[in-house]
């Protein structure tokens, strides 16, 4: 099984591929991180950025709140930062008062917003369960979310630009770069042997109807993960390196930069749970997907073609998505993918469930069997294809 | 070992590519005659357990080679017709890598690859990658693998496609060296493949298994139907149209014909002894290339 194992990965993996492939994705990593750090300034306004997220760290409560909000009103309230202007009053702090309020503005709107956030849903589905029209299974559904809501508790923050990167690397870039190596090394697998004609000889030899079928899956699966670690490990070093690695404690609603993209999640991670979280399922659909392709590559002879079809089904959604995400109905179905789930997003950026037989289901159980039963079954059909395969051409 | 095809047939479409072949085989070689298209690469694909018969079975001492599965392919060795190689593969991965598929541990797979390639003189070109090789050196490194398990039952289909007549030559030895307690079926239409070296010769026609006996059985089967004489040009080419010329020579008195007739072309030609080349352009009516 060993050697077996061996020239599977040879014939996957070749030197030449190994370097250009690496290189390159650890360039991509490195543009993706800088252009993103470039366009938002980030190495200019760091110390700022610091000091903003950093002005206040630990759980937003109004205790701990206070101080913060008595010197905002302090500034606010003192009469020296006004102006009259034609029998106005006009506020015009000077430039240190300035800057030192652009610090609180980040916290302030956590404190605001996003903290307060859970209880207005709350309130507004409470006043949506005394719609008399409301199906018992509505009703269900409601419920099931304000239950998860009101666990929420309040916000944890502080200095956590690192998860800010990684947020956006895994719903922008990631998937593309994973999908692209995946068909790249995945689709020969199967379909190589039968263009080279070795189909026939592999397939008359002993262990070549069911020995080589778990060699492949073995060395498919090392690609895999090694595809995986290569994207994330770079990015996460060089966006770690970058911006330091702490913030894992806070909560993962509180990015500077989009703090809106979970803020309906009636989830309750810290950062550092959902990049485990995040990390799991996006390697979970990394399989689905690479069995996917192995499943199309046992039935078509030609690489090109492999991809041809594994391409959209990866793509589309996403870019679908990416056009419009409007419509629920829509984005419904096209979350029901590969290219969604590695997105991890559709999975828990909103209660997403439905009522059966009187129990309620979350969606993201759903995906998550779906993909596992999906997965488990093209990785069965793909043996079948393969050993049932007739030499024939 | 007996190996046992029984009526085997395969069906694409509405042609019957096998129809209803079957044969006994037991130790020896076995010479599978046919012109193009009759079905000798569908047969041997079925006993190769790569493609799968529409009806009729195959057997090893009695046990279908379904059943057999794993136990059968460890004992089969198969040379496809148009077999494949991996471009960037050096000979030697190309067979540790089919060693490894045929079951064979690191130690063995490393002494049969270094025997083999060796035997079939390819030891310089050992560490050399495939697609810097010619046709020729491919076909037998393509016999290496076929031998690599040390296989019961070899199956050769076309063996000696690409291969100059030394190597050909070279070529039947080694399966003559090699035959001893094997059962070796290998194809071609070639007859001088053969003629040395099969104890049986399998006449394949449309799927169906024409004629079997040894290289002497098959050739007395023309006995008295080969004549031999010589013409002058002119008429050559009138007799050339109505006959089965099985040689042609031009000499000082005309030309020398070799005729494979029912009755004689000619009220010069003279009844010569028969080969079994004659056999196969008189039921093949086919002139044989080379
Ligand atoms: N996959 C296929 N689909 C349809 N017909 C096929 C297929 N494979 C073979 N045939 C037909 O079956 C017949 C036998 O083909 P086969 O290749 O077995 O002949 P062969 O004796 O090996 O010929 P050759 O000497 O040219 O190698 C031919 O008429 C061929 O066209
Ligand atoms: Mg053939």
């Amino acid at each position: 099984m060993k050697m077996m194992l061996f020239y599977e990965l040879k014939k996957m993996f070749n030197l030449k591929k190994i370097i250009i492939c690496g290189t390159s994705m650890i360039a991509l990593c490195a543009i993706i991180f800088f252009g993103r750090a470039s366009s938002l300034n980030l190495f200019e306004n760091l110390p700022d950025i610091k000091q903003k997220l950093n002005i206040f760290s630990g759980e937003i409560t109004s205790e701990n709140m206070k101080p913060i909000l008595q010197r905002y009103e302090e500034i606010i309230n003192d009469p020296n930062h006004y102006t009259e202007v034609d029998g106005e009053r006009i506020f015009t702090p000077s430039a240190e008062i300035r800057t030192e309020m652009d610090k609180f503005e980040y916290i302030l709107f956590l404190h605001n917003s996003i903290n307060s956030w859970p209880q207005r849903m709350i309130d507004r589905l409470q006043e949506n369960l005394t719609d008399p029209g409301i199906t018992p299974a509505q009703e269900l559904l409601i419920k099931q979310n304000i239950e998860m809501l009101s666990k929420k508790g309040n916000l944890i923050v502080g200095y956590n630009l690192f998860y800010d990167y990684y947020n956006s690397f895994l719903k922008n870039f990631a998937p593309f770069l994973l999908g692209f190596l995946m068909l790249f090394f995945l689709a020969p697998v199967f379909s190589n042997e039968y263009a080279t004609k070795m189909d026939g000889l592999i397939l008359s030899s002993k262990h070549g109807k069911k020995g080589v079928i778990i060699a492949k899956f073995f060395a498919a699966f090392i690609g895999i993960n090694a595809f995986f670690i290569l994207v994330f490990g770079t990015y996460i070093l060089i966006a770690g390196i970058a911006v330091g690695f702490s913030g894992g404690q806070t909560s993962f609603t509180t990015t500077l930069h989009d703090a809106f993209q979970y803020v309906n999640s009636p989830y309750n991670f810290t950062m550092f749970q959902f990049l485990l979280f995040s990390l799991a399922v996006s390697w979970g659909a990394c399989i689905g997907f690479g069995v996917f392709i192995l499943f199309i590559s046992s039935k078509i002879r030609n690489t090109m073609t492999v991809s041809a079809i594994s391409l959209p089904v990866f793509i589309l959604p996403l870019f679908f998505y990416a056009v419009d995400n409007s419509r629920d109905e829509f984005t419904g179905i096209i979350n029901f993918s590969y290219g969604r789930i590695m997105q991890v997003a559709p999975l828990i950026d909103r209660f997403n469930g439905f009522v059966l037989l009187g129990n309620v289901i979350m969606l993201k159980d759903v995906l998550l069997i779906l993909l596992s039963v999906t997965t488990g079954m093209l990785a069965f059909f793909t043996y079948r294809s393969w050993k049932k395969r007739e030499v024939a051409n | 070992m007996e190996l046992f095809i029984d009526r085997l047939t395969k069906q694409y479409g509405a042609k019957l590519a096998v129809d209803r072949f079957t044969l006994k085989l037991s130790k020896g070689i076995y010479g599978l005659l046919g012109p193009n298209g009759s079905g000798k690469t569908t047969l041997l694909r079925m006993i190769a357990d790569v493609l799968r018969p529409t009806s009729g079975e195959i057997t090893v001492d009695g046990v279908d080679i379904r059943r057999l599965d794993e136990a059968y392919r460890d004992v089969l060795g198969y040379l496809p017709q148009d077999f494949g190689y991996y471009r960037d593969f050096t000979a030697i991965d190309y067979l540790m890598y089919l060693s490894a598929v045929k079951g064979l541990k690191k130690n063995r797979a490393e002494h049969q690859t270094k025997k083999l390639l060796a035997f079939v003189g390819l030891e310089n070109e050992a560490k050399n990658k495939i697609k810097s090789f010619s046709g020729g050196m491919r076909q037998r490194l393509g016999i290496a693998q076929a031998l690599l398990n040390d296989p019961g039952i070899l199956i050769l289909d076309e063996p000696t496609a690409g291969l100059d007549p030394q190597e050909r030559i070279r070529f039947r030895n080694i399966i003559s060296d090699i035959s001893e307690n094997k059962i070796v079926l290998l194809s071609t239409h070639i007859v001088s493949d053969i003629e040395y070296i099969a104890g049986q010769v399998i006449m394949m026609k449309n799927g169906e298994l024409l004629k079997q006996g040894t290289v002497q059985e098959l050739a007395e089967l023309v006995m008295g139907k080969v004549w031999s004489f010589a013409l002058g040009a002119q008429e050559t080419e009138a007799i050339k149209a109505k006959h089965i010329i099985a040689n042609l020579k031009h000499t000082e008195n005309g030309v020398e014909l070799r005729i494979v007739a029912d009755n004689p072309p000619h009220e010069k030609a003279v009844s010569v002894p028969p080969t079994i080349e004659d056999t196969y352009l008189y039921y093949f009516n086919e002139v044989n290339a080379l």
